[in-house]
């Protein structure tokens, strides 16, 4: 995959979605770009005033436009599930777990899990794209998403040897039995070992060279306070921010003392409104 | 006469040698399904409101998982404290 990957996170209202469309518009001038809202209270479509869904939208030939459906993500996979269910185990259809999957959809792990699967796909359908950009959701589901592949590991690699465990002692009841270890290859071994592979793809994917965090911040204590508990929790899970972006940046005011390690950009005030692709286009180009 | 001596000699080992390797073969059959059970209930605890894997984990494993669940329904059918079982198992391993 050539594409190189920006998240914008920050407080909410600080301008992560107005400052990923104006990086967008800018970077589309001469870049392939897809922008794309993983944030469910999607706010692309009021600050282009275009109205978006999980289908791709042309905004000029070289910017295409996402909001990605996260509930429609989760209700698509757990139907995948029912139905792998449906085919290969008649048994557990009749223990009405089918049923228990309807309360389990407000299941904690599930949303972010939708989340790393939406990026997914993104990623994986527009690899042609110069610049994937993602606007982000508030900080806490942002945080659970940069941290879902770890976590998963640490259970997977649990469960991986327990398995072996089983795996082991099987083969010795079959060697003492039979005199040889022959026992019949363990589908929930097979299953964990992908499911190692695909979040470990992930991990490496999201901790690249490819990866650009962007986190937004204004002049105000509330923001640079979020801004630095975000930088914190990253560095524990092992992310580092690679860009602090001070918007509505006013000179007058008190200087933002820090994030002094950053590279940092500033962004002024706009006189006017940022919305639709000329006023971002025009904005954008003065800034950066 | 010595040979009839050495064959009842061989015969008693073989004996003894069988029945060790019933008695190991059952110790550890019963390990592996201890073994089994705590897996379950690491994976789909969250059925019986016990704290377990993250759901992510535990829809992928779900179609996979027939034995493992039937495992579990099977202990809750017949006793009541699946989770003493489960720690007193984690002490005795
Ligand atoms: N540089 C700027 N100049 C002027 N107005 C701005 C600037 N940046 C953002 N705004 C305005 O601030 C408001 C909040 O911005 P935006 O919606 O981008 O924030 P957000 O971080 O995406 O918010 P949310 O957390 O709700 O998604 C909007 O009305 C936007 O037009
Ligand atoms: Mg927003």
């Amino acid at each position: 995959m050539k594409s190189k990957i920006h998240f914008y996170i920050g407080k909410g209202g600080v301008g992560k979605s107005t400052i990923s469309s104006l990086y967008s518009v800018y970077l589309s001038d001469n870049h392939k770009v897809n922008l794309a809202s993983l944030d469910s209270a999607h706010n692309l479509s009021d600050i282009f005033n275009i109205s978006f869904s999980d289908r791709p939208k042309d905004i000029s030939s070289n910017l295409k436009v996402t909001e990605v459906n996260i509930e429609n993500k989760i209700k698509e996979y757990l139907g995948e599930i029912e139905n792998d269910l449906a085919i290969s185990n008649t048994n557990l259809a009749a223990f009405n777990l089918l049923d228990e999957l309807n309360i389990i959809k407000q299941s904690p792990g599930l949303e972010e899990y939708g989340l790393l699967k939406s990026f997914s796909d993104i990623i994986e359908n527009h690899a042609e794209a110069d610049h994937l950009i993602f606007d982000m959701p508030p900080t806490a589901l942002s945080m659970k998403f940069f941290s879902l592949p770890s976590r998963s590991l640490l259970w997977i690699e649990k469960l991986i040897d327990l398995r072996n465990r089983i795996k082991e002692k099987k083969e010795i009841v079959s060697t003492i039995k039979i005199g040889k270890s022959e026992i019949e290859q363990d589908k929930i071994l097979k299953k964990l070992l992908e499911l190692k592979k695909q979040f470990q793809t992930f991990n490496n994917l999201l901790k690249s060279e490819k990866v650009e965090i962007n986190l937004v911040v204004n002049q105000d204590s509330l923001s640079i306070n979020e801004g630095r508990k975000i930088i914190n929790e990253l560095e524990i899970i092992g992310f580092k921010v690679d860009k602090i972006i001070i918007n509505k940046f006013d000179e007058t005011q008190q200087k933002v003392s820090a994030f002094e390690i950053f590279d940092q950009v500033k962004i002024p005030i706009s006189k006017e409104k940022l919305i639709g692709y000329e006023n971002l286009k025009t904005f954008a180009i003065s800034i950066f | 006469m010595l040979s009839k001596i050495k064959d009842y000699i061989i015969g008693k080992i073989h004996l003894a040698d069988e029945i060790a390797r019933a008695k190991s073969v059952d110790i550890i059959e019963s390990e592996i399904t201890q073994l089994e059970y705590i897996f379950s209930v690491l994976t789909f605890g969250e059925f019986l409101g016990y704290p377990s894997v993250p759901s992510q984990i535990m829809f992928e494993l779900l179609s996979e998982s027939e034995d493992s669940i039937n495992l579990l329904l099977d202990r809750i059918n017949t006793q009541n404290e699946p989770l003493a079982e489960l720690i007193s198992t984690f002490r005795i391993d």
